[in-house]
């Protein structure tokens, strides 16, 4: 029976070792088979581990997934004697699961910083036991490392012997704290073993039913990904949605300022908007900025509107932008206007409420229209622009070109 | 068991295949340089752009040389790949800060490096390096990358000390075009009270004549152009008559006489009689010298009655009328029709 025994576990060891790359759940609920002589045999065994990572990793957590030397560990089994009696329980690591042989504490494994259990499941209350004398149970194991200190097992056990009903379900929790836990095996894909007794009597010293588990340490993987840094910063005079993936603008940007023929007029004010749309993960911040011209024919020009927001001045030569949020299109969630390009929403009448601003300056330095202080998902700004003559405009064809540039910190 | 065995090789061999893809190699042990940026002063396609550099050595090393590469991926593992119209070969170092005394140690199409004497520098030095004179990348607007990193090198040779990427992109320009048309604002009325769409009446009645006593009125017009050679108004039509009576035109400029027959007009602010006003406004166009002239009356037909030499703003002018007459005038009723004719020349 027992070579048969064996040779199971030489196969279902390498099962054990095998899986681990397939996830920590399903190594730590391999459930191995083993039969003993002198005790019922528990069922429904299992050896739940908070992390499958090896007991020199803390990186995550105490309890978590990450951290094998701050880990939890969950028994649980169903007794195997209906209606027996239980004083303790005895969970040994071990190398080998198999009764009888010796139990070898697998290579840094300890258990010596629990504090406390859980024991649920059964009848009777049950609870961590740091005042035994080590005990040795004779094919099992020996505890060592000293009462409070143990390195290879945990003892729990009530305050007499209990009589269950029947074959209960007992779970036994322990760990998984910062100051309370069990340390893993300290190698990679490393397999250990529990063997769980269980007693009568509360000195651990006549079984009543025994079982062995497996359970294994397993590689961590390290995944590495690189985010790069990213702009998407657009300009158009056609607006485009931007959709789930921000879109571009892609249009010429060519705009027309005037009547539908695009003609200034020094009796009314005339309006057009352009575009801009930026998205980046630049956590420090972007600005954006305009650099140009004023409205100019060979040498005639039209007045640049200055470094102050001033109102519609119909009848004046005026040529100003500012960003407008009344425009549908506006979409400012992480970007705010920057004064004094932050007031063009409004009427654009006669001293309408408007404003408007252009430096010529900034044809070499750029002015700040608008910035944030993070990252940007997708913001899209509408920029208005206003153009007034007055009768001694000269005539002609006016023209500009109105660069915008984005500057993210990262 | 076996079967079981087979089973689990297989599945670990899969979960490998599945994440393998993932793993990028480990970057090389430079520190991340820090509040990186580009700015850059002409965001178009193919311009030749101001480039500024900002970021904050992060390392305390000795420190030889700033390369900056142009790429199409910020990543140091990846092959960089010049974008395309990129053209830093011609740049200059304009201006430096921070860790300072670098020159150009080279400079190709898409690669500048800075030299100095090797000096040792303190980490978390903020740096900014302005470069002119870099040509932008061409195509349709898209972003680019500069990969930076240091060295202890003088010319950009050896191990990187620390590495950073900065992005920024070429986006298309707002052309704004429009058109001034060639503006003529002119408008008569009996009476413009602000501008010409306040002008209002046509008549102007000088009431009964006298020859005791001189009969006045006005009326008004304004005038402005936007006519690069100026304007010239003319008054056109005849002096007053009732049927073949006539009270002549002055034909110089003459003092108000009564008991004389006498008309004509000025564009004066008078004391006698007292009619008129002076043009106001801020335009620059102004009576012709026969009608500029305080006191005095004067009248020919399609006379040039104001003028500008170019353009000018607005500008109101009164049009003072006088008649006087004999006592042996004719009775009668006497009538004048003046057309004032404006003409812009561009």
């Amino acid at each position: 029976m027992i070579t048969t025994i064996k040779a199971a576990l030489r196969r279902v060891s390498l099962a054990a070792v095998i899986l681990p790359l397939t996830g920590a759940i399903m190594i730590a609920n391999i459930v191995l088979v083993t039969q003993r002589a002198h005790a019922a045999q528990l069922t429904s065994r299992s050896l739940s581990v908070s992390s499958s990572a090896n007991g020199t990793i803390t990186t995550g957590n105490p309890g978590s997934g990450s951290n094998g030397q701050k880990a939890a560990h969950t028994a649980t089994f169903t007794l195997g004697t209906s209606g027996a009696t239980v004083g303790s329980i005895a969970i040994f690591y071990c190398d080998s699961p198999i009764p009888q042989t010796s139990c070898t504490t697998p290579t840094g494994l300890t258990a010596a910083n629990l504090t406390s259990a859980t024991v649920s499941g059964q009848t009777g209350s049950f609870s961590l036991d740091t005042t035994t004398t080590d005990p040795t149970v004779t094919g099992y194991g020996t505890c060592n490392g000293g009462g409070t200190v143990r390195t290879n097992c945990v003892l729990v056990k009530a305050a007499s012997g209990q009589v269950q009903t029947g074959t209960p379900t007992v779970t036994i929790t322990y760990g998984g704290g910062a100051s309370n836990y069990i340390t893993n095996p300290s190698a990679d894909n490393q397999t250990f073993y529990a063997r769980i007794v269980v007693f009568s009597d509360t000195a651990y010293t006549t079984v009543v039913d025994a079982g062995s588990v497996a359970s294994s340490t397993a590689q961590q993987i390290d995944i590495t990904a690189k985010v790069q840094e990213t702009l998407n910063f657009s300009v158009g005079s056609t607006v485009t949605a931007p959709g789930t993936s921000c879109t571009a603008f892609s249009d010429s940007g060519a705009l027309t300022l005037g009547d539908v023929n695009g003609v200034l007029s020094f009796t009314q004010a005339y309006d057009a908007f352009s575009y801009f749309r930026v998205s980046t993960n630049a956590a420090n911040g972007t600005k954006v900025y305009y650099s140009g011209d004023t409205l100019k024919s060979g040498t005639n020009s039209i007045t640049a509107a200055g470094t102050t927001a001033v109102s519609s001045a119909v009848g004046s030569s005026q040529f100003g932008l500012g960003l407008d949020s009344t425009n549908a299109s506006y979409s400012f969630t992480s970007l705010t206007k920057t004064a004094p390009y932050d007031s063009a929403d409004g009427t654009i009448t006669n001293a309408g409420t408007a404003k408007f601003a252009f430096d010529t300056a900034s044809i070499t330095a750029p002015k700040q229209v608008a910035s944030s202080s993070g990252t940007i998902t997708c913001d899209t700004g509408s920029v208005r622009y206003i153009g007034n003559v007055s009768t001694t405009t000269p005539p002609g064809i006016y023209t500009t070109t109105i660069t915008y540039l984005a500057v993210p910190t990262y | 068991m076996r079967r079981l065995g087979f089973i689990c090789v297989l599945v670990t061999t899969v979960s490998v295949l599945l994440v393998s893809p993932v793993v990028l190699p480990r970057i090389a042990a430079a520190d991340t340089l820090q509040q990186r940026s580009l700015f850059l002063s002409n965001t178009a396609p193919s311009a030749s752009s101001d480039e500024v550099f900002n970021f904050t050595y992060q390392t305390a090393a000795v420190i030889g040389s700033v390369s900056f590469e142009y790429c199409d991926s910020p990543l140091e593992q990846v092959p960089c790949v010049a974008p395309g119209g990129m053209d830093a070969s011609a740049a200059t170092l304009q201006d430096q800060s921070g860790v300072t005394g670098f020159s150009m140690e080279s400079a190709s199409a898409n690669k500048l490096i800075i030299g100095r004497v090797p000096a040792a520098i303190a980490g978390h030095w903020a740096a900014s390096y302005s470069f002119g004179s870099v040509v932008n990348p061409s195509g349709a607007p898209h972003s680019f990358y500069v990969r930076i990193n240091t060295y202890s090198s003088s010319d950009g040779s050896g191990a990187s000390i620390d590495y950073g990427a900065v992005v920024n992109s070429t986006t298309q320009s707002v052309q704004i075009s429009t058109e001034v048309p060639p503006i003529l604002n002119f408008c008569v009325g009996q009476s413009i009270p602000t501008d010409c769409s306040s002008a209002d009446g046509d008549v102007v009645d000088l009431g009964v004549l006298r020859s005791s006593s001189a009969a006045t009125g006005t009326s008004q017009f304004l005038v402005g152009t936007n006519a690069q050679f100026g304007l010239a108004v003319t008054a056109a039509g005849t002096t007053m008559t009732s049927g073949n009576n006539v009270i002549p035109a002055l034909a110089s400029p003459t003092p108000s006489a009564p008991g004389t027959a006498q008309f004509g007009l000025n564009l004066r602010a008078n004391t006698s009689p007292p009619i008129g006003a002076d043009p106001t406004g801020p335009g620059v166009a102004s009576p012709s010298s026969q009608y500029n002239i305080v006191n005095r009356f004067v009248f020919h037909p399609n006379d040039v009655i104001v003028a500008s030499s170019g353009t000018t703003d607005t500008r109101k002018f009164t049009v003072s009328y006088l008649a006087n007459v004999p006592a042996s005038q004719p009775p009668g009723v006497y009538t004048a029709t003046l057309t004032y004719i404006c003409t812009a020349s561009f």
